[in-house]
């Protein structure tokens, strides 16, 4: 599973290069996740616009990666297609995480 | 994979797969291939995934306890507004022989403690609009429908 990380306009965004985040990804994903944000501090952007599908293993290792973050530090998310938006609903996790509707708009927030 | 078009406006799919992650993954990917093939259920939002793959996931980890070697049978029978789906297994019966009930997870908790699991039997009981299941001898048979909709 390929997640880059970059700097952009002041913040890190992490962007998700695989179409789905499931169960036979999760633990990369949670893996991966725990590297990139060893040094998390400030806002972090999980750029989703390119996952159309997710599942509740998906989901648990996106919440398992927000409590990485060490205080003071924040995961947000960009950028949920229709179907990943529908299981955080499911689920009231979107209550629990800053939701932009697009990397671009997550920039200028 | 067997696919076959009734009365030109279903779909049915018949399948067997290994009890891993990556086979249900790639399950998946083929039925949406043939779901794209076959207008107008190429439209269908991802409901149906959803929901397929949780019962799937749950097999793999519960009723085959991860070990990768269990054999699952799929059907699904897609109409114009319903997804039947069926799913037969070898592995182990459901603790007390019947479906989790799950209960609405706690999220007004502190972030380390929140739940990083669980959402599964949440999202099946949610999505589907009947569930049945059943141990018989050997072998566990879940059964479910689930409306469909289309992508807004």
């Amino acid at each position: 599973m390929q997640l880059t990380r970059q700097t952009r306009s002041g913040l890190e965004m992490i962007t998700v290069d695989a179409d789905r985040i499931d169960a036979a990804v999760a633990i990369q994903f949670k893996d991966r996740m725990r590297e990139l944000l060893a040094d998390a501090s400030g806002r972090f952007v999980l750029n989703l616009e390119r996952v159309d599908f997710i599942d509740s293993s998906g989901l648990g290792a996106i919440v398992a990666a927000m409590k990485l973050m060490p205080p003071g530090a924040k995961l947000e998310l960009a950028g949920l297609s229709p179907a990943v938006d529908k299981v955080f609903r499911m689920t009231r996790m979107d209550s629990i995480f800053t939701i932009y509707p697009s990397a671009d708009t997550a920039l200028s927030a | 994979m067997k696919a076959q078009c009734l009365d030109g406006d279903r779909l049915s799919i018949r399948t067997s797969l290994r009890s891993t992650p990556d086979a249900v993954s790639e399950t998946l990917r083929e039925v949406r291939v043939r779901l794209n093939d076959m207008p107008p259920l190429d439209c269908l939002d991802s409901t149906w995934e959803v929901i397929v793959a949780e019962v799937l996931n749950n097999i793999v980890e519960h009723a085959y306890d991860d070990s990768h070697t269990g054999e699952i049978d799929l059907t699904l029978l897609f109409g114009p507004t319903t997804m039947n789906a069926e799913f037969i297994d070898y592995g182990r019966a459901m603790p007390n022989g019947t479906l989790p009930c799950p209960r609405d997870a706690d999220l007004d908790v502190p972030r380390a403690d929140l739940p990083e699991g669980g959402f599964g039997w949440m999202l099946i009981h949610t999505l589907a609009s009947h569930v049945e299941y059943r141990h018989d001898g050997g072998s566990n048979r879940l059964a479910l429908e689930l409306r469909l909709d289309t992508k807004s």
